[in-house]
């Protein structure tokens, strides 16, 4: 009797630890979370009424750079580059998290505040999904174009493993000018069978998307990514975060009490399709919601 | 506490779920980190999907013109569904026609060629087809893209554009660099080189090449009894094309193209009542300037501004001896023979064309889709032995076309074309196009289309003047024929003149013929479709097209040119295309054409005029059908197989047409920035017939010639 009356209280010892445990965690402390926004505009209050939302416990207020050296905070959100900057440049306490900005933009940040930390929830698709996305949406492609500029040569000789692991033959160029394409660069995409697109501003930017759209439209090849400003100007689909994973991400970050890491990245991700350039490249696409599952079931 | 991070995320996944719905409101905005990206000019404004085209079209890519190992562009056409490759020797030249079901082979002017938007259809000389393939200032090393429209697109592209429409699209210089260096030698005296350069000076793209081609034409030719003696119909040729690129801002693009051909195509002698001293042969040279200005104002909306001018001018000097001839063949009753008189005479002659079109391409919502503008366009031809003097023609057209998606499911193009040619009648031709989309991947269209060809000025204002010089005249001519004589030819049946004094032989008189366009009705019900992943593409046609109003007659003088011909032509053809994996691609095309006897065609045969009759069925073939296999075998090395047959050939002799085609290249890296492709194509005819015509002969069941080319 008296083992199972032990048995009993201990139960209810665990019952209560669990609940300290949970108070520890965030769920009864209200952390104060300042979102930094360039400005207090309709749009950055609607983003604060989601993050309210998805943070019900906590306290959620916009700052604007003029505000941040007056105020403290337990978590600093930005959503821009500048009013991450003004948050670097205060020096504040607490941790930071960066929204909305490259992980190019992040790395000036970086370099320009090198004794300042903050964790980088990045949005830019990573290869894996963007490979995953190629199989699922052309299951017989064999061989994938890949085009970097000098900066990128490491994330290209990356993606060569990754493809690796998919079957493909990956075929890679580097483009030192995306106005002038070379030899090898043009034969990359007279062989390849597609166009992975990858974060590289250098040569994927407002500036140069049209000539190369344009020049891999006359090769009748399609690109994958980079992202989903990309799909609305011509490629034929993209892996990409949105507003609302950003928003799952962070609140998910802002609960995790332990160790943030320089970058983390987005686990929640969208696919979007260009069904007219799609069609026009005699491509057969799948809706997104279905290319999505199909992503996602394969484990990425 | 990874997992208890986890555990987090997917319990607060929860609590955003319910506004994810409205996302697309507010999150405009927040994703646009890189700035504006511009919406590029959509792939199907370049070129409509083939599920949404108003017509059957057949696209052929360089990479398959260079993996076929193709030297001529006109063989290229043998893998479109119905079309017809022939060389039609009437007229003593080797000229090759391509025809899209058939009809003429000799001068065939129902074909619209263009080349990156430039006709290169020829408005008005006699005895060569109005698209006279080695004449063209292009390189196949050059060609991007060709498509051709299966079926009548006056609506879109105007007159001429009758039985079907050839697109050829040439490299832009943005899209190739370095240096090429080919040199391709082979049998039947094949000798054709290629240099090409293409580069950035400044803002501006170039590509510049310089090319030739030579072969020995056909071995023999047959005579109507069946003798057959060596031909004369080699060609040898060079060519020089400047094409350039500039983006002024990021919305505006101009484009500049020059080209210029030069060469000598052999002629045999065509008449044996008149004694040849020199041959016939003709020199030709054909240059072209063109230039494109191309604006994109909008996502939406974009126009195009395209002027070009083209000059043809075509050399054919020789020295006759024609004493009896021109008495008719009664010189022995004067006791006179060829020899008694000898002269120089040409067909020399120059065709001018210059061309100004503008175009405005309009989204105006999810709905529709706008393509409108107006042409103008002059054409000169100077010949004093064809017209005797120089004609002009102007031409001045608007067309417009709209795509409207009445539904997910269903397409209605609509296009038309005013056209006003001061040569004919003013015309309205039209297209409707359903496409009823079966499922997203495949395509049932209902296409109605009427076109014209309009009469160029030859057929309407010709003549044939023999203009003699040099003449030397024996003391026993000057002694028996009196200096001027009024005597009926032998060859012409229109009244002729000779005229010592002035030296002019008039075979036939200014015809001044008031002759309508000639018109075609064309009913098409057609598939497209793809299937597993795009791996298979299928596309079938059945059709009826009615023609009337057509001027069959040679153009030789002789019978008056009339409007009074008229037959159907009906048929089904299909296009398969299967990938069976990455390395592996191949193209199956077959045509049933068929010329309806039951309902006009007896018009045709019971026309009293035999020459006619075989005019008009000359490239008609029954059946044809084509097999392409193209294998990778790794980047710049394959091989390829294809198998061409037509039966049926030229309804007067029924021939047929069957040939198995092998290729290689391989690649050898000379260096790590230089190539060395060498490829090995062999050509053998599996049957006995005459290439379509019995002038058309070859020695040697195989053909072959070899290349090597240095890319750097």
């Amino acid at each position: 009797m008296e083992l199972v009356r032990g048995k009993d209280s201990f139960t209810m010892l665990r019952g209560w630890l669990i609940a300290i445990l949970l108070c520890c965690s965030g769920q009864a402390y209200a952390a104060s979370v300042a979102l930094l926004v360039d400005d207090a505009s309709e749009k950055a209050q609607r983003f604060k009424e989601h993050l309210d939302i998805a943070l019900p416990s906590d306290n959620v207020r916009l700052v604007t750079p003029e505000q941040v050296t007056s105020q403290s905070a337990d978590f600093w959100v930005s959503t821009s580059a500048a009013s991450l900057e003004s948050a670097l440049a205060a020096k504040k306490n607490g941790r930071i998290l960066a929204l909305f900005i490259s992980d190019n933009e992040a790395q000036g940040l970086r370099n320009k505040y090198p004794g300042q930390f903050f964790t980088l929830l990045s949005n830019s698709p990573t290869i894996v999904r963007q490979m995953a996305l190629i199989k699922s949406m052309s299951p017989h492609v064999e061989r994938i174009g890949l085009f970097y500029s000098r900066a990128q040569k490491k994330q290209a000789e990356d993606a060569a493993n990754i493809a690796k692991t998919f079957g493909f033959d990956l075929m890679t160029a580097q483009i030192d000018d995306p106005l002038e394409w070379d030899r090898n660069a043009l034969n990359v995409l007279k062989q390849a069978d597609i166009i992975l697109g990858i974060d590289d501003p250098e040569l994927y930017n407002p500036v140069t998307i049209r000539g190369i759209l344009m020049r891999l439209y006359r090769s009748n090849r399609a690109l994958v990514g980079p992202d989903k400003a990309f799909v609305k100007a011509g490629a034929v689909a993209s892996v990409y975060s949105g507003v609302s994973d950003t928003l799952k991400a962070a609140a998910g970050i802002i609960r995790d009490n332990g160790a943030w890491p320089a970058i983390y990245l987005n686990p929640y991700y969208q696919i979007t399709t260009n069904e007219q350039v799609a069609r026009s490249l005699h491509i057969s696409l799948e809706d997104e919601n279905t290319l999505k599952k199909k992503v996602e079931g394969a484990g990425y | 506490m990874q997992g208890f991070t986890k555990l987090l995320l997917i319990a607060s996944l929860s609590l955003v779920t319910p506004f994810t719905q409205a996302e697309d409101d507010w999150e405009q905005g927040w994703n646009d980190d890189m700035g504006e990206i511009p919406v590029v000019l959509t792939a199907t404004r370049m070129r409509q999907s083939q599920l949404d085209t108003p017509a059957s079209v057949t696209i052929i890519d360089a990479d398959t013109i260079e993996r076929m190992g193709f030297r001529d562009i006109e063989d290229v056409f043998r893998l479109v569904p119905g079309m017809l490759v022939g060389n039609d020797g009437t007229h003593g030249g080797k000229q090759t026609t391509v025809t899209y079901h058939g009809t003429q082979g000799a001068e065939h002017r129902r074909l619209q060629v263009l080349i990156d938007g430039r006709s290169v259809y020829k408005p008005a000389l006699p005895s060569v087809p109005r698209v006279s393939w080695t004449d063209i200032p292009l390189a196949i090393e050059d060609v991007q893209r060709i498509e051709v429209i299966r079926g009548p697109n006056s609506a879109a592209y105007g007159a001429n554009s009758f039985m079907g429409v050839i697109n050829i699209i040439t490299k832009r210089p943005e899209d190739v660099e370095g240096t090429r260096a080919k040199v391709t030698n082979g049998s039947n005296g094949i000798h054709d080189y290629y240099v090409g350069n293409a580069g950035k000076l400044a803002d501006t793209s170039f590509r510049l090449s310089i090319s030739g081609m030579a072969d020995k034409g056909f071995d023999e030719l047959e005579d109507k009894n069946g003798d057959r003696s060596s031909n004369r119909d080699s060609r040898n040729l060079d060519r020089f094309i400047l094409r350039t690129s500039t983006d002024l801002g990021s919305s505006m693009n101009l484009e500049m193209q020059a080209g210029y051909k030069t060469g000598i195509n052999q002629q045999r002698d065509t008449d044996d009542k008149i004694d040849y001293q020199s041959p016939q042969d003709t020199e030709t040279n054909d240059g072209f300037l063109w230039t494109r200005l191309h604006t994109e104002f909008s996502s939406e909306h974009s126009s195009q501004f395209q002027l070009y001018y083209q000059d043809t001018q075509r050399t054919q000097e020789f020295r006759v001896c024609i004493g009896n001839y021109l008495l008719g063949g009664n010189g022995g009753l004067f006791g006179l023979s060829n020899a008694d008189y000898c002269a120089d005479t040409n067909l020399n002659g120059e065709e001018k064309r210059a061309d100004l079109e503008y175009q405005d391409n309009y989204t105006w919502n999810e709905v529709l889709r706008t393509v409108a503008g107006f042409r103008l366009r002059r054409e000169q031809i100077e010949s004093e032995t064809y017209i005797d003097g120089i004609r002009e023609n102007d031409t001045r057209s608007l067309f417009a076309n709209a795509e409207v998606k009445l539904h997910e499911a269903v397409t209605l193009n609509l296009g038309a074309s005013w056209e006003d040619d001061e040569a004919a009648d003013p015309f309205l031709a039209k297209r409707a196009a359903l496409n009823l989309h079966i499922s997203s991947h495949q395509v049932l269209r209902f296409i109605y289309s009427e076109a014209v060809r309009s009469p160029n000025i030859y057929e309407e204002h010709g003549q044939q003047i023999y203009h003699l010089t040099n003449a030397s005249r024996s003391a026993n001519w000057d002694a028996t024929i009196p200096s001027l004589v009024d005597v009926p030819l032998l060859e012409a049946e229109t009244a002729a003149a000779y005229t010592a004094d002035s030296q002019i032989v008039v075979a036939t008189a200014p015809w001044n013929l008031n002759l309508d366009n000639e018109k075609i009705r064309s009913n098409e019900i057609s598939y497209f479709g793809m299937f597993d992943d795009g791996r298979w593409q299928l596309d079938a046609k059945l059709y009826r097209d009615e023609m009337y109003d057509l001027i069959s007659e040679p153009l030789g003088g002789g019978d008056p040119l009339t409007n009074d011909t008229s037959f159907d032509i009906g048929g089904f053809e299909t296009q398969i295309k299967w990938m069976p994996g990455a390395n592996d691609e191949s193209m199956l095309n077959y045509a049933y054409t068929n010329l309806m006897d039951e309902k006009n065609a007896p018009d045709l045969q019971a026309s009293d005029n035999k020459n006619t009759v075989d005019l008009e069925i000359r490239m008609f073939a029954m059946h044809t059908a084509s097999l392409a296999w193209m294998h990778r075998l790794s980047a710049g090395a394959n091989t390829s197989l294809a198998y061409y047959y037509v039966d049926r050939w030229n309804n007067n002799y029924n021939y047929t047409y069957k040939r198995l085609d092998l290729g290689a290249a391989f690649l050898v890296p000379v260096n790590p920035d230089m190539d060395l492709r060498l490829a090995l194509n062999i050509q053998y005819r599996l049957d006995d017939d005459p290439l379509l015509w019995r002038d058309n002969y070859y020695n040697d069941k195989y053909k072959y010639y070899a290349s090597a080319e240095l890319k750097f």
